[in-house]
């Protein structure tokens, strides 16, 4: 190859990478995924003592190509302590948990929770009691 | 400028584009092979302060940008024994759908320093975490990054 087939070949490789240099600030694929979700009872037995111990949710985000992704998981509920979060270690998207104290109002409540997860690759959400 | 000059420039202005431009070029790569790291050894839950234990993450990039890489920390911690062993211990049998959700309202985790090229978690264990039984206990801790870039992932105990 000669030197200005060479120059010409590198000014269009450098050309199309401040492209999407540029586009990686200003557009940046974000996909938003939202699920409602109402925890469950954690009920606990102690020598014969019963009690409602702290209620962990598991809010699992599956991309669709099996890849971890960067993601941001933001929460609003019903309930006004706010809830311990934490990323947990998963391979095929991202996984939280997520714990409150249980929610007390004539006796025991399910803590209602909306889960907004966005990520930069696209997936389903979903969410569980950590026990199931 | 000479001709040869003109290619070096050229070359080294790409090789610099393809290490900043991470979210486009490695948004699909690098995670699939987040790197993880872990720990075990002992806690003492009587000591008075309020942080027992702090370990410290530490990602850094591979391919020498000096970029801090943008990065999502996961971890996992397993304090023994647990309510549930203790009581047992004392005659007592404890059941429940979930025995172990206390120990994380104590064990938390921030992004704490942004360095040339790397960034680093801060994992702190408060002294209420186990407060049963005997104070030595053990911890497990595992964390994962997840990064566009590709890079390696550091766990070092600092207290």
């Amino acid at each position: 190859m000669n030197l200005e087939k060479r120059i010409k070949d590198l000014r269009r490789e450098l050309h199309a990478l401040k492209a999407a240099f540029m586009a990686s600030g200003t557009q940046i694929n974000l996909f938003t995924k939202t699920l409602a979700y109402n925890t469950k009872e954690n009920l606990v037995n102690e020598g014969g003592f019963t009690y409602d111990d702290q209620e962990r949710v598991v809010v699992t985000f599956n991309t669709a190509e099996g890849v971890n992704t960067l993601a941001k998981l933001e929460i609003s509920g019903n309930y006004a302590m706010v809830p311990v979060v934490r990323r947990v270690p998963y391979s095929g998207g991202a996984k939280w948990v997520v714990s409150s104290t249980p929610r007390y109002s004539g006796g025991w409540q399910a803590t209602s929770y909306n889960f907004v997860v966005q990520s930069l690759v696209n997936g389903t959400v979903s969410a569980k009691m950590i026990w199931e | 400028m000479n001709t040869e000059q003109r290619v070096t420039r050229l070359e080294q202005e790409i090789h610099a584009l393809k290490g900043y431009s991470a979210p486009v070029l490695g948004q699909l790569r690098y995670p699939s092979s987040a790197p993880s790291a872990s720990y075990s050894g002992t806690i003492d839950t009587s000591q008075q302060q309020l942080i027992i234990a702090r370990f410290e993450a530490t990602f850094t990039r591979d391919d020498g940008g000096t970029e801090s890489p943008l990065t999502d920390f996961a971890f996992d911690a397993h304090i023994s024994p647990t309510y549930q062993q203790y009581m047992a211990s004392q005659g007592i049998t404890v059941t429940g759908n979930d025995l172990t959700a206390y120990e994380d309202f104590f064990i938390n985790g921030y992004i704490t320093k942004v360095g040339s090229g790397s960034i680093t978690f801060t994992i702190e264990v408060k002294n209420a975490v186990a407060p049963w039984g005997q104070a030595q206990k053990t911890i497990n801790l595992n964390v994962q990054a997840i990064s566009t870039i590709k890079g390696s992932l550091a766990l070092v105990r600092k207290l």
